[in-house]
């Protein structure tokens, strides 16, 4: 053969050699050599046969031969490494059971956040292209971003902004429907015209409140519609009364049109005309439809000029009021984000310490078959084949665990929307859909691949002479310490951390819960009363009746006292009752802004029904009615502001809703809660409703010696005497109201907790399997000791020092982690610092107490150990 | 017969080929290659990537086996493969297989009887 001949296969050789590269490195290591060679003679033969242009055919051969194998090879290694893998993950029940409940925990527990995250934050609003709404509100001089929008702010911004294709206004209220079938109170929605347009959702059947109508018009909720016309189509366009007054059915929403809330049953056009409403009653949601092209940003310049604008032309009402829009999206989710960030981070947590598990019983397993990897290794298997395989043990283990995890997901979810606690929003678009599941399987193969890497790397390092040795000491065993060392620092920092955090939210929670809201809820029911137009029309009418419903029940048998309020503290809807107030005789030019006020409507007992006590003057009387001398009960949030140093009673004071008629303070009742448990009391004034009976919705509070539902059923009959056809609805212990307004945050502190507890659960299981193979391990070595002298006890220390030394630096690191952290959690705690000692201290101590238990149990058995038995193994 | 052997025919030709290549002896990979390429008169030409891709899978159902390393003809070390008897079953098997198709194409007179022709 010719040297340039035999140059060619050289360089063609050298070529193949490169391209083996695609092969995986397992199958390179036991057959490259070979196939160089095989090439190597096929080139020879070629050449010897057809010469150089047959070697050009071979080289073309070649690339398609490799292009055709190589993948194939690699599937091939896959399916071994898995059947192999299954194989002894089948062998070892035990430890395979362990591992996959850990792993379907957490990944279980992350799968659920996520799915919370994804349908609450992610996933857009329900709306033909939601992106576009935009929430719109005032901006008041406080500085506070968002706060309604009065009527006639709200016409301006729908003129001014180009760059909106609609806006429009809504404000919720209840309403009474009254018909052929039972009184019914429901939530309703009193809406712009352009409502329905502006949110881009057309009615199932029927049309929406665009245009002009002769009777007032109004559109049903699916479940109102099913519930009350039976589903019956034939609805649109008969009468529904609302509040008395005859309401023309114009269209039924589809059964997911869920807006403002998902208790709206029933939506209905303003009964005024915004543009001549006060322009400091600012209660009107404002939603905008930005233009196809328009930015937010556009949409905010327009709404600042027109601000601006309206500050200049009415600096009485709009003086340093400007203009707040941001996505609806992001205001629909606003009170939610937060928390839901916060335990997405506290469950990739729970899947950490779960991982590091399951890397360590792998790794654990991976001592005890150094001898089997050394055997495989000695017959030509290469490390990063057996390697491969570890890693491919570990992902199998994981997907296994993923795929329970997955049914704790869809469990816990149904679970979630059964228990539906109130404070989430958008809970019914919450599923564990294909996004879910998607997630689920990212997780699962990262969490395989976090978990394989410690025993793969173990094995990388196995030692083949040591292994060899049957039985004998491995040195390098001392390496797989320091990591399982390192493993156990890492679980009980990520549970001091959980521990942490849910013992900031329950120590939140307790102090919210000791905390006194200005009145006391024990023994006392309320009712809520409904006074139909139709018979209780007019002020004259309502006040008979509150006079008689409240002497009725207060001379019911064991009730102490009884009256009623136009709305309860904690209840919400406070922007409604929001006026201005002067003093008269005092000379406040700055009487617009600062001198704000919640008003309340009571008849005399209210006050003395929430035990709310009297600090000075007296209580209102059936004798503050219609005719007599306007008077007012201020509280002692009030009174400490604007009359520090004077005695309040008998000053007059002027209201912004009424201000011809001075009204003289009469009394100074204690400060209220009213606003929420985590909110400092607000100025109030309480106003005589004999004097206004401007509510047709008041609520009726009882204090009584007798069980709550005998107290409420009293109190119904009592009301039903009057009148029987009276609505009477929302019966229920006034503590449970103020447990109710914390419900978002018990919700938050049980899962908090209940995170809290698998993660130390988790840790505990897992510092638990170290120190039992790390004992096991040393079985020798103690029987040793114990033939030099030792006697139990200093075994006993001897193990139980080991683990606690990486336990307590675990639960350092955990803390000066918390320093860091905890700051995620600023915006969920009320009245603890997010460096709370006591918090800080408890949380290290109960992880350490679990930390010692799991050391403790492996340690009694390592010292029981007979020392001849232990020295014969 | 088994239906162990059953389920996995039928084979792949290349796996076929290989199993025939080995029925009367040993060989080398390149062996392997030079003998079905031979019989079939170089109709099948298996390359290095099919040729040991295949063998691998095989070594792992343990259809052959390896006999060790040694030097050939011309004193180059080469790794010697051999079928086993699960190896020979099945390849028995599959030519059982073959045959019985062949009958069919024989009474369906699609294939001429070997005599008549």
């Amino acid at each position: 053969m010719g040297s340039r001949r035999e140059w060619l296969c050289g360089v063609l050789g050298r070529f193949y050699g490169k391209a083996l590269v695609l092969y995986p490195a397992a199958f390179r290591e036991e057959f490259g050599a070979e196939m160089r060679q095989f090439f190597r003679d096929d080139c020879r033969r070629t050449v010897r046969a057809s010469g150089a242009a047959g070697l050009l055919w071979l080289g073309i051969r070649a690339v398609f031969d490799v292009a055709r194998s190589a993948p194939g090879v690699h599937m091939e290694i896959v399916r071994q490494d898995v059947r192999f893998a299954w194989r002894m993950l089948c062998s070892a029940k035990g430890f395979t059971m362990t591992a996959v409940a850990a792993l379907a925990l957490g990944i279980g527990a992350n799968g659920t956040i996520f799915s919370l995250v994804n349908g609450i934050l992610i996933r857009p609003l329900p709306f033909p292209d939601s992106g576009r709404l935009v929430m719109i509100w005032d901006r008041n001089p406080k500085g506070i971003e968002r706060n309604k929008v009065s009527p006639p702010n709200f016409v301006d911004y729908r003129a001014g902004t180009k760059s909106m294709a609609g806006v429009t206004a809504f404000y919720e209220d209840t309403a009474s429907l009254l018909g052929a079938s039972e009184p019914e109170h429901v939530t309703s929605c009193l809406v712009s015209p352009e409502f329905f347009d502006v949110l881009g959702v057309k009615p199932l059947w029927g049309a929406g409140l665009a245009g002009e109508a002769s009777v007032p018009a109004a559109v049903l909720s699916h479940s109102l519609w099913e519930r009350r016309f039976a589903g019956d189509p034939g609805a649109i366009g008969r009468s529904l009364r609302i509040d008395g007054r005859e309401y023309a059915i114009r269209g039924v929403m589809p059964p997911d049109f869920r807006f403002p809330t998902r208790e709206t049953a029933v939506w209905t056009t303003m009964p005024f005309d915004p543009a001549r409403f006060s322009r400091q009653a600012h209660f009107l949601g404002v939603v905008g439809r930005l233009k196809p092209g328009a930015s937010l940003a556009q949409a905010r310049a327009e709404l600042q000029v027109v601000a601006a604008g309206m500050a200049r032309e009415y600096p009485a009402s709009n003086r340093g009021w400007g203009v707040t829009a941001v996505p609806l999206q992001e205001q629909v989710v606003a009170t939610a984000r937060t928390s839901l960030l916060v335990f997405l981070g506290a469950v990739g947590f729970v899947l950490l310490i779960a991982c590091a598990n399951t890397a360590n019983l792998l790794l654990a397993r991976a001592t005890q078959r150094e001898g089997e990897m050394a055997v495989r290794m000695a017959l030509g298997a290469g490390t990063v084949r057996l390697a491969r395989q570890m890693v491919t043990e570990s992902v199998l283990l994981a997907l296994l665990g993923g795929a329970a995890g997955l049914a704790v997901t869809v469990a816990s979810v149904a679970g979630l929307k059964v228990l539906h606690p109130a404070s989430i929003p958008r809970l019914d678009e919450v599923t564990a859909g294909g996004w879910v599941v998607a997630f689920t399987l990212a997780m699962s193969l990262a969490a395989g691949l976090a978990c394989g890497l410690a025993p793969a790397w173990r094995i990388s390092r196995t030692d083949l002479n040591a292994g060899l040795k049957e039985g004998g000491p491995n040195r390098k065993s001392f390496a797989g310490h320091g990591m399982r060392g390192l493993l156990i620092m890492s679980e009980v920092a990520l549970s001091v951390l959980l521990m942490l955090g849910a013992g900031l939210l329950m120590r939140t929670f307790l102090h919210l819960q000791r905390l006194d809201p200005g009145f006391d809820a024990g023994r006392a029911v309320t009712l809520t009363v409904d006074m139909p137009p139709v018979r209780y029309g007019g002020a004259p009418q309502r006040a008979a009746l509150l006079e008689e419903a409240a002497a009725r029940v207060r001379a019911l048998p064991g009730v102490e006292a009884a009256g009623l309020i136009s709305n309860l503290p904690l209840t919400g809807g406070e922007g409604f009752n929001r006026f201005g107030f002067r003093i008269e005789g005092r000379d406040d030019s700055a009487a617009t802004g600062d001198y704000r006020f919640y008003a309340r409507w009571i008849t005399p007992g209210y006050l003395r029904g929430m035990a709310i006590p009297l600090l000075r003057g007296r209580d209102f009387s059936n004798a503050d009615r219609d005719g007599a001398p306007p008077v007012v009960i201020v509280d002692s949030a009030l009174a400490s502001r604007w009359f520090p140093h004077e005695n309040p009673v008998g000053k007059l004071l002027r209201l912004s809703y009424a201000p011809a008629e001075p009204r003289e303070i009469v009394g100074v009742a204690r400060e209220v809660r009213l606003l929420g448990l985590d909110t400092e009391p607000a100025p109030q004034i309480y106003i005589p409703a004999l004097q206004e009976a401007r509510f047709p919705t008041m609520t009726l509070v009882v204090r009584s010696a007798l069980p709550p539902e005998a107290a409420a059923a009293s109190a119904r009959a009592a009301l039903r005497g009057i009148d029987r056809n009276l609505p009477v609805y929302d019966v229920r212990p006034l503590a449970e109201l103020v447990a109710d307004s914390i419900a978002a945050r018990r919700f938050r502190t049980l899962l908090m907790g209940a995170l809290a507890a698998l993660a130390l659960f988790l840790a505990a299981v897992g510092v638990y399997g170290v120190m039992s193979s790390m004992a096991g391990e040393r079985l020798r070595e103690i029987g040793i000791r114990m033939a030099l002298g030792a006697r139990r006890p200093d075994i006993l220390l001897l193990i139980v020092r080991q683990g606690m030394k990486h336990a307590l630096a675990g639960a350092a690191g955990g803390l000066a982690a918390a320093l860091l952290l905890t700051r995620a959690l600023t915006g969920l705690l009320y009245g603890v610092s997010r460096l709370d000692g006591w918090s800080f201290a408890a949380a290290a101590a109960t992880v350490l107490a679990a930390a010692f238990l799991a050391c403790l149990v492996p340690a009694l058995k390592a010292a029981r150990v007979d020392p001849l038995g232990a020295l014969r193994r | 017969m088994p239906s162990e052997i059953q389920k996995k025919l039928p084979l792949l030709p290349a796996v076929f080929h290989i199993m025939l290549a080995l029925a009367d002896g040993e060989k080398h990979g390149y062996g392997i290659k030079r003998e079905v390429e031979f019989r079939t008169g170089g109709v099948v030409s298996l390359g290095p990537g099919t040729l040991y891709g295949t063998l691998q899978r095989m070594l792992a159902e343990e259809l052959i086996a390896e006999c060790g390393e040694r030097s050939d003809a011309e004193g180059e070390r080469r790794r010697y493969y051999r079928l086993t008897e699960a190896g020979r079953q099945l390849a028995a098997a599959e030519a059982g297989r073959l045959e019985n198709l062949v009958q069919v194409a024989r009474v369906k007179a699609i294939l001429a009887t070997p005599g008549n022709a």
